[in-house]
């Protein structure tokens, strides 16, 4: 859990822009209080450190205190992250507003933007007779875009970029940037295409 | 529609349970730990309670009790980001996969709709329609995915389902799916059914 939360604090500490102090101040030190108070002021990085202690009281099976973490994170963030799913270090959710549901992996340094999510889908759309429990793969530094959905059992590669409002049920490879309905991927080789990236998406 | 306010809370409920949005139910462990899981999927980890509370809501504005209906919204919003107005109706069996849904206007819902979050139905101020405070009119057994928006005074069949991120600005006969923005609508083909068993010999 400790690890974890280092790493999602080195990057909520990234994105807030407060800089390391001068001389002295600039080594690398246990605890940086500017950075932390500034990362828990500015991002929602206590609804992550909340998740992962939910997380940590989840493995050793604690009874009730899971619940009160995900009903505190609700309330003040509308962050949703359920009991399976297993998230790597470096989870970035950069304004809140996020639902992660059933048995979803997701790599290292992902970031989530607002009503985004990760999920199921429904018995009725699968012709199953219960809804299908296993969620979606999402690999390292994968970027979902604000609105983005990505739903079913289905694989997503290394370095991908999801854009806004897309909707993803197909696999994706590694080193792609996917949008629409159904997101598919774009071909950057194409100035128009890559143009529409940088303007959309960086 | 005026129903007992106990049997829509029931009914809800079941309907949690008949969608999919609880566990299998495994048959190796008791019936106490089973009832017991059901619960905890439903009232601890779901939203079902944001359920209750319009149920509650409706039922205190109906009697015309004053600040009941006020709390329970005033719950809804912190909680679950619930907004349902005061003139909606919706019939028995209402699903709330994960709260955050905007429902406001003369909206009537049938029976058994399970509804994603980020979902709003509501009004429009069309060039074409122009206002009205009818909103939508859905069926029974609707089901409408994440981030759809059904706007303005369209009625919608029974059966439908309506995508991810659909915008449905049209009616949508029975037994069609709605995907896109705006929605265009498309039979529903049948589920997928088992093979039929393929006899030996002639």
């Amino acid at each position: 859990m400790f690890e974890n939360v280092r790493e999602d604090f080195n990057v909520y500490a990234n994105l807030t822009g407060v800089k390391r102090g001068r001389g002295i101040l600039a080594a690398p030190r246990l605890f940086d209080a500017r950075r932390f108070i500034a990362a828990l002021w500015m991002f929602p990085f206590s609804a992550v450190v909340l998740y992962r202690f939910k997380r940590w009281l989840h493995d050793r099976h604690v009874p009730i205190l899971p619940r009160l973490c995900d009903w505190v994170n609700i309330m003040m963030w509308q962050v949703q992250i359920a009991d399976n799913a297993t998230i790597g270090p470096g989870l970035c959710i950069s304004h809140g507003e996020v639902i992660i549901a059933g048995e979803v992996k997701v790599g290292r340094n992902c970031t989530f933007n607002p009503f985004s999510g990760c999920g199921l889908i429904h018995k009725r759309n699968i012709g199953h007779p219960w809804q299908g429990l296993v969620g979606p793969t999402l690999g390292d530094n994968v970027f979902v875009g604000v609105g983005a959905r990505i739903m079913g059992p289905i694989t997503i590669g290394d370095n991908v970029r999801i854009g806004a409002n897309s909707i993803v049920i197909h696999d994706i490879p590694k080193d792609t940037v996917v949008v629409g309905i159904p997101a598919r991927p774009l071909d950057l080789e194409d100035p128009e295409q890559r143009a529409l990236v940088q303007d959309v998406i960086d | 529609m005026s129903d007992n306010v106990w049997n829509e809370i029931r009914s809800d409920y079941d309907a949690y349970y008949n969608q999919g949005f609880s566990w299998l139910p495994d048959p190796s462990k008791s019936e106490i730990k089973r009832r017991w899981e059901r619960l905890d999927s439903i009232v601890l980890r779901g939203a079902w309670p944001a359920v209750v509370c319009f149920r509650v809501k409706k039922w205190a504005w109906r009697k015309g009790i004053p600040l009941l209906p006020f709390l329970c919204d005033t719950l809804n919003r912190i909680f679950w980001g619930v907004l349902i107005a005061d003139h909606v109706r919706i019939d028995r069996g209402l699903c709330l996969a994960h709260g955050y849904v905007v429902i406001d206007g003369g909206v009537t819902i049938g029976k058994n709709c399970s509804i994603n979050p980020y979902v709003t139905i509501g009004l429009s101020n069309s060039s074409k329609v122009g206002f009205s405070l009818r909103g939508p009119t859905l069926g029974d057994n609707v089901y409408i995915g994440t981030g759809a928006k059904i706007l303005g005074p369209v009625t919608i069949g029974n059966d439908v389902k309506i995508g991810a991120n659909a915008v449905v600005i049209s009616d949508i006969p029975d037994g069609h799916t709605a995907v896109g923005a705006p929605a265009r609508a498309i039979p529903q083909k049948p589920l997928p059914t088992r093979k039929r068993r393929q006899r030996g010999g002639a």
